[in-house]
């Protein structure tokens, strides 16, 4: 195969009755014009390139396609540029006869073009890089226009692809990249990496990508949203910290908790049934300071896929969405090196190439600035912190080889004196390690293996000095191992197993690393064994069909003691198990389904049935939006494996006049075993912990509209969902229906970002929900000088509507791109100060400082007062960013 | 440590505020008995409160007359005869003394409905010396520090300062009520700020410390949680308190053991 760029003829039997043949002499496609069409027919786009580039083409008639429209936008570009531009929308090919350009088909042996069942397949592979930076691309779109075919790069950006022999174009693409094109001669299996350049065409008024929106809408993935880095970059930022997780907030389908928080709700499921993955590993708790902001450093990430519903064979373990985060590799050609100041915290990230092409190394780090912050407030304060440290290193061995080793580790720490020999603090721990081996076995079998292993670790400390503290912990240790086999051009296989231990202690009072005195609470011990099988078929040119199952064993293991109950679950036996025993299992498997349906070039109905199964849970009755003391607990005899049905139906479309996509989703969830609490549920310290859950089901339902567009001056989406989730729990709101606390029926949100000039982008985001379903009371009595509430109904009532504006601005300080590059940011968060509640109580005085607090003096009744808890009023941020390479 | 782990939340209280609202509940109309009663190894008139919750917040209850009230421990029966200066208020005769070790029944009648809870008294810790700091710079005022140990109690505080040159006449008594319990709640690790009761020196301090027993231990915990322990940065799930009341009533019947002290407070 030899990629070119224009087209060479090998072989060449044409029978051509020319029309508008017409000689002129020193034709050169070297000079650069300006033209603009924009959907108009073949035909009429030729007769103005013809005009305009005063040269003249030859061709058979019968060769154009009436239904082809053709787009090309063009400022002082060359006219070979243009025909080339030309040839891809249109499926021809060109070439240079006696100063005429002759159109024809690209396929231009007829003889072969009318067998071409006979033509025998080729498998073309590689990988999809960054040109300035080899960094692989996830997701890119590698299209074939004249056969209709295409693929999407893996998450290693790694393709695979049978198209039959001869020539073609090929159109690559890949958002915030210039499109690339190329016309191969395909004759035989090969080998090649695709090198794309980053757009700097920031004012464009619409950029179309028609080829990447019929590939995402021809496949059959449903419920997936797809964030950039870089458009993290532009979204208004809390105190200048730029923020995944809240930025994932402001899409349709996903719920915040409140203000100041991390957690979020995805179709219905609990804030524990997102599975955040960071290279694979798990992420328990990807907050800092109590959730104020999230684990990952945005500078960090590559790319970030949220999956909804519809989750692929390969993923499970969680029963509502995925987040899977990829980091950067490390620039493969150049030193690079990026930072930023900001109000909370300093970030800096560094990119060695140890090999050039072959090696390199990232390493990026936040350090908070709290401590001094708040130390001039109080001296008593010790330690107000957190830091993040992602690390990679990526190795190409050869073609067909490819090691990367990835780090993660974030914590935060908090301590103060409490006398003049004692200090009491609190400090959490992220830590994930990731190694992956991809191995190539041939074009068509591309294998991933992964070891693995994260924790979380989280310790409240009664005694620094003398290391007393209250301890929860979870970890895991896995391997698993993925195959991708690119069967044919119509099927598409992935398989894969995986082997997890876990490790969780649900929380103890150590005394100098030691068990307390305290009521010990069983450390626990599991097994898990997954393997998938799953299918992605082309059907027809109309529809496409992935299907697979996913199997799943779980088996808890000693060393543990596990209690028995009775009927009113009070405990009444208890068994120990030893280390390594076996002694509980739970079994399940998981179809999953989807399928899509192109209705017209530019629309699909997508439907898709996914069955989820968790065994992890979190365990906490908090309502508040700050992280807690936080337990995790696995299923076992006394909790049963959580479980979820999800059916989704779907019509998407995609205008390429507007460069707009449109979604719309409908979608029905049941999900069973679901953990609700007894009231005044006793969950720290107490060995008994499981007599104080209850478990029902919850069944979810709704529909989510979104308008996207991906490019251009002017882009961002609007999004809606109308939605419920309603709970039933035997034992809980006398066995009658409730909405959870999540459930919010109606949901706006609008994300608008505009290039003011090219050194200049603002960003718009506004939120609106329904108020949180919350209990409040619906009388009151009295004993012993409080007021005591009585409450009817669980979640009765409804705060406030939640709604929010924020905005920012990126100055961008160079007038050129060079070597050193810097800007600043701007952001305004909540810009009209709306004050959402994350709480709303009834138990306060106002004293004379005009505080709110508990009444003391019990004397005489108080008169308490309705109290709105807000964490946000305006919040102005600056930011300096810096980068050099 | 529980106080001085307001300072985790400093950087919380750096964003966040409270303000007062007008929240719009949907209140009901709740006919249920609440029942506040307790018999202890005092020698004195025990008490029983009955009344009926009210619909919003600040008012004043409606008290339940004509009720017939009992206390029992199966051997003795108290009958209790309504205040007629306080209706709702029913006493004993004022030499009952409960005792360690026997079970107490409240039976409550109201026209044809019967309600019954009972306890047990369980013994008292001894009450421990009084920790008195500073209330404010000036040295003034102090308050009683109000940290626990040992078995769970609740201690009533009554003070009274109307001898005093600080006496106005607003504000010369004051009551407090403390807690102490054994369970371990994040909430209450974390739990609002409260008001301190401040008085000058030469300030009368009357102690008296009950015991609790588990049962009413649960029933105190769960009051805490809606109570002065809601309001904090990490609240929990709300929920009815539970009682050891039968046929629907609410509120609590105890039996516990007391003891108590007084002082007169000089710096």
């Amino acid at each position: 195969m030899r990629p070119c760029l224009s087209h060479s003829i090998v072989l060449l039997i044409t029978i051509l009755s020319f029309s508008n043949v017409t000689f002129a002499q020193n034709l050169s496609l070297d000079r650069k014009v300006n033209i603009h069409v924009e959907d108009v027919s073949l035909e009429d786009a030729i007769d103005v390139i013809r005009d305009i580039g005063g040269i003249h083409f030859s061709y058979n008639p019968q060769i154009l396609d009436e239904d082809v429209r053709i787009n090309i936008k063009s400022k002082r570009q060359d006219l070979r540029t243009i025909i080339e531009e030309l040839c891809i929308q249109s499926g021809l090919s060109f070439e240079i006869v006696e100063q005429q350009v002759i159109l024809k088909p690209a396929d231009t042996d007829e003889s072969i073009s009318l067998d071409k069942e006979a033509l025998p397949d080729r498998v073309l592979n590689g990988y999809i890089k960054d040109k300035e930076s080899g960094e692989t691309l996830i997701g890119a779109a590698i299209y074939f226009p004249d056969i209709k075919t295409g693929t999407i790069s893996n998450a290693f950006g790694f393709f695979s692809i049978t198209i039959p022999e001869g020539n073609h174009s090929l159109q690559v693409s890949y958002l915030g990249y210039e499109i690339h094109k190329m016309i191969l001669q395909v004759y035989s299996d090969e080998s090649f990496n695709i090198e794309m350049t980053k757009s700097e065409e920031l004012l464009r008024e619409v950029i179309i990508r028609p080829v990447e929106e019929s590939m995402v809408l021809k496949a059959s993935q449903m419920s997936r949203i797809e964030v950039s880095s870089s458009r993290l970059a532009e979204m208004p930022t809390l105190m200048g910290e730029g923020d995944l997780i809240k930025s994932i907030q402001s899409l349709p389908g996903i719920k915040l908790h409140g203000d100041g928080s991390t957690w979020f709700f995805v179709r219905g499921g609990n804030r524990d049934q997102n599975l955040i993955l960071l290279d694979d590993a798990p992420i328990y708790n990807p907050s800092h300071l109590l959730g104020f902001f999230s684990t990952f450093i945005p500078d960090a990430i590559k790319d970030i896929d949220i999956y909804k519903g519809d989750l692929p064979a390969g993923y499970g373990g969680r029963l509502s969405s995925l987040v899977d985060i990829r980091t950067n590799d490390g620039n493969m050609n150049k030193f690079a090196l990026n930072g930023s100041i900001g109000l909370i915290s300093s970030k800096l990230a560094v990119e060695v190439p140890l090999v050039k092409q072959k090696s390199s190394f990232f390493l990026s780090t936040r350090i908070s600035q709290l401590r001094w912050f708040f130390k001039q407030f109080n001296p008593d304060i010790q330690d107000f912190n957190f830091y993040d440290l992602n690390s990679k290193f990526n190795f190409k061995i050869n073609d067909n080889n490819r090691l990367y080793f990835s780090v993660y580790s974030g914590a935060d720490f908090y301590s103060n004196v409490t006398d003049s020999f004692m200090s009491s603090g609190i400090k959490w721990k992220n830590n994930a390690l990731t190694l992956r081996w991809n191995h190539v076995f041939n074009r068509k079998l591309f294998s991933n293996a992964t070891l693995y292993t994260s924790s979380y670790d989280y310790r409240l400390y009664t005694s620094i000095e003398q290391d007393y503290y209250w301890n929860s912990n979870i970890d895991n240790l896995t391997f698993k191992y993925d195959l991708s086999w690119f069967l044919n051009p119509k099927n598409t296989l992935y398989m894969g197993l995986r082997f997890s231990g876990h490790n969780i202690d649900p929380g103890n009072y150590y005394v100098e690393g030691k068990l307390g005195t305290q009521p010990v609470v069983s450390k626990k011990h599991a097994r898990e064994l997954n393997a998938y099988v799953e299918n992605e078929q082309i059907i027809t040119d109309k529809l496409n069909i992935r299907y697979g199952l996913r199997m799943s064993l779980w088996d808890n293991t000693g060393e543990a003691v596990e209690f028995e109950y009775d009927e009113n679950l009070n405990p009444v036996d208890s068994f120990y198990y030893a280390p390594g025993n076996s002694y509980h299992h739970y079994f399940n498997v998981e179809p999953r389904l989807s399928i899509s349906y192109m209705m017209s070039d530019h629309t699909s109905l997508k439907l898709s049935y996914a069955r989820t199964t968790q065994y992890l849970q979190l365990v906490s009755n908090s309502i508040s939006p700050f992280t807690t003391l936080d337990v995790w607990l696995p299923s076992g005899p006394n909790i049963p494996d959580q479980k979820a049905d999800q059916v989704a139906l779907g019509i998407f479309h995609f205008s390429d006049k507007l460069g707009l996509d449109l979604s719309a989703e409908a979608y029905y969830k049941k999900m069973y075993n679901q953990i609700d609490y007894i009231d005044h549920a006793e969950m720290l310290l107490n060995p008994y912990v499981e007599n104080q859950l209850r478990f029902g089901s919850v069944k979810a339902y709704g529909m989510e509209l979104m308008i996207k567009k991906s490019e251009g001056r002017l882009n961002g989406w609007i999004g809606y969902s109308l939605s419920r989730a309603i709970r039933k729990t035997e034992g809980i709101n006398q066995n009658r229906e409730y909405p959870a606390f999540y459930d919010r029926p109606h949901e706006l949100t609008f994300f608008l970002s505009y290039n003011i000039s090219k050194r200049i982008n603002t960003s718009f985001n506004w939120y609106y929900s329904t108020g949180a379903a919350v209990t409040m009371p619906s009388s009151y009595f009295y004993y012993n000088g409080l007021t005591l509430p009585v409450y009817h109904e669980k979640n009765n009532e409804r705060f406030p509507d939640y709604h929010r504006m924020d905005l920012s601005f990126l100055f961008r300080l160079n007038r050129k791109v060079r070597k050193f590059q810097h800007q600043i940011g701007v952001s305004i968060y909540n810009l009209y100060g709306r004050k959402n509640p994350i709480f709303i109580n009834f138990n306060k005085i106002e004293n004379v400082n005009s505080d709110f607090v508990i009444p003391g003096n019990l004397i005489d009744p108080p008169n308490l007062l309705t109290t709105n808890t807000f964490v946000y009023n305006v919040v102005p941020s600056v930011t300096y960013h810096f980068q050099f390479q | 440590m529980k106080k001085h782990l307001f300072h985790i939340i400093l950087f919380l209280l750096f964003f966040s505020c409270e303000e007062k609202i007008d929240f719009n509940v949907e209140s009901r109309e709740t006919i249920r008995l609440v029942v506040e009663g307790m018999i202890t190894n005092e020698i004195k008139a025990h008490e029983v409160k009955l009344s009926l919750p009210v619909r919003d917040l600040n008012e004043n209850p409606q008290p339940v007359s004509g009720a017939f009230v009992a206390i029992t421990d199966l051997q003795n029966t108290f009958i209790l005869k309504e205040d007629p200066e306080n209706p709702g208020l029913y006493l004993t005769e004022n030499n009952i003394q409960g005792v360690f070790g026997k079970l107490y029944t409240l039976y409550i009648r109201i026209q044809e409905y019967e309600f019954a809870g009972s306890s047990y008294m369980v013994p008292v810790e001894p009450l421990q010396p009084l920790n008195i700091t500073a209330c404010d710079e000036t040295g003034s005022f102090f308050n009683v520090e109000t940290s626990g140990t040992g078995d769970p109690f609740m201690m009533e505080i009554d003070y009274d300062w109307s001898g005093s040159n600080y006496c106005d006449e607003s504000s010369c008594i004051a009551r407090e009520v403390i807690y102490h319990l054994n369970s371990v709640d994040v909430n209450e690790i974390f739990k609002p700020e409260q008001e301190l009761v401040c008085f000058p020196a030469g300030t009368m301090i009357k102690r008296k410390q009950y015991s609790l027993n588990d049962n009413h231990q649960n029933y105190v915990r769960a009051m805490m949680n809606e109570t002065i322990w809601r309001g904090g940065l990490f609240d929990v799930e709300r929920g009815n308190i539970p009682t050891n009341m039968s046929a629907g009533a609410i509120g609590y019947f105890a039996a516990s053991s007391v003891v108590s002290d007084s002082i007169v407070f000089v710096p």
